[in-house]
């Protein structure tokens, strides 16, 4: 611990303290701040490296070549039905490894429900999608669609008028 | 992006290298050499004809900027194989509300066509990515037109 502290006092001239208990004091506090520091360093490289890589779009093979079809195109294509489901505000969009091997298309929406049910509008979302990966893409290793509502729509404007509307309302599908 | 072009290169054509000129051809008379700009001029041409394609993907200053340097769109990669045959890859931004693979085929077709008609060049493969989809630009409308005819008259008159 002197050897610590020596080093400390030593590289950092403006440590404060009159006296051996105070400079002690914000030694520990400094080498507190300096461990919990590594660790998030260290968790972020842990989380770098074993993060699933993304998958930057779906490949359809064709006698001419190739046709490649980004993840960008497709979140464009997911994110225009917005129009046509009204109260229906999509947050992200992302392409995943299914668990058989296949396609998995994740979508985070937020859904006003005075529109109507959110189970209907869900059923009749999904469905949609799949008609535009068949039929607009051509795309069918899309296996699955998971819609996530992650939130109400307003919920923040509304500054906490209904306890029951919050953000950390979560419904997967 | 970098994923993309990783796309592109893990082509069937194995030991490709990207050259400057595409095709260089000798006979009695002379050499012919067709430089990748010429192609990539008509692989633009064809692609931006077919129906439901938006334009090339990439930043129009960049291209403008690369131009000036007398380098190609980098919406277009030419790839030349051992046997002088080329594989072309085009990034492309689709119009919504169109089918994507039947697009994408004629514009394999438009491409294949178009530079083995104008270079004489065998075109392998062309793969097409489709970077991003957007709404069709508005035309301007017919009354627009009628109201700046009204105002250029009103002008000539005055």
């Amino acid at each position: 611990m002197e050897k610590i502290y020596d080093w400390v006092s030593g590289n950092l001239w403006l440590l404060p303290g009159d006296n051996d208990f105070e400079r002690g004091f914000y030694t520990a506090l400094f080498l507190t701040g300096l461990v919990l520091l590594l660790i998030i360093v260290l968790c972020l490289i842990i989380r770098l490296c074993f993060r699933k890589p993304a998958i930057p779009g779906v490949t359809l093979e064709r006698e001419d070549g190739d046709i490649f079809i980004s993840r960008n195109a497709l979140a464009s294509a997911v994110y225009h039905l917005e129009h046509d489901f009204p109260g229906v505000e999509i947050l992200k969009v992302v392409l995943d490894n299914g668990r058989q091997g296949d396609l998995e298309l994740a979508v985070s929406m937020s859904y006003d429900e005075k529109q109507g049910s959110f189970e209907t509008t869900a059923k009749a979302f999904k469905a949609r999608i799949f008609r535009e990966l068949h039929g607009t893409f051509g795309i069918d290793t899309v296996k699955t669609v998971a819609l996530s509502l992650v939130r109400l729509p307003n919920s923040r404007r509304s500054g906490g008028d209904d306890g029951s509307i919050n953000d950390a309302f979560v419904a997967g599908i | 992006m970098k994923k993309d072009e990783q796309c592109l290169t893990n082509t069937e054509v194995g030991a490709s290298r990207t050259a400057a000129v595409a095709s260089e051809t000798a006979s009695e008379l002379g050499v012919i050499k067709i430089h990748d700009n010429v192609l990539a001029a008509l692989v633009s041409r064809a692609v931006l004809h077919v129906e439901g394609v938006a334009r090339l993907a990439g930043s129009a200053l960049v291209d403008g900027l690369a131009g000036m340097v007398g380098s190609h769109s980098r919406a277009i990669e030419i790839i030349k194989g051992d046997d002088d045959k080329l594989v072309i890859g085009v990034k492309v931004v689709f119009l919504f509300d169109t089918v994507i693979p039947e697009v994408a085929v004629a514009i394999q077709r438009a491409v294949i066509e178009q530079v083995e008609h104008a270079a004489g060049i065998t075109v392998t493969g062309v793969n097409v990515i489709v970077q991003q989809l957007e709404d069709p630009k508005p035309e301007p409308a017919a009354g627009a037109d009628t109201a700046d005819a009204t105002l250029a008259a009103m002008g000539t008159l005055g």
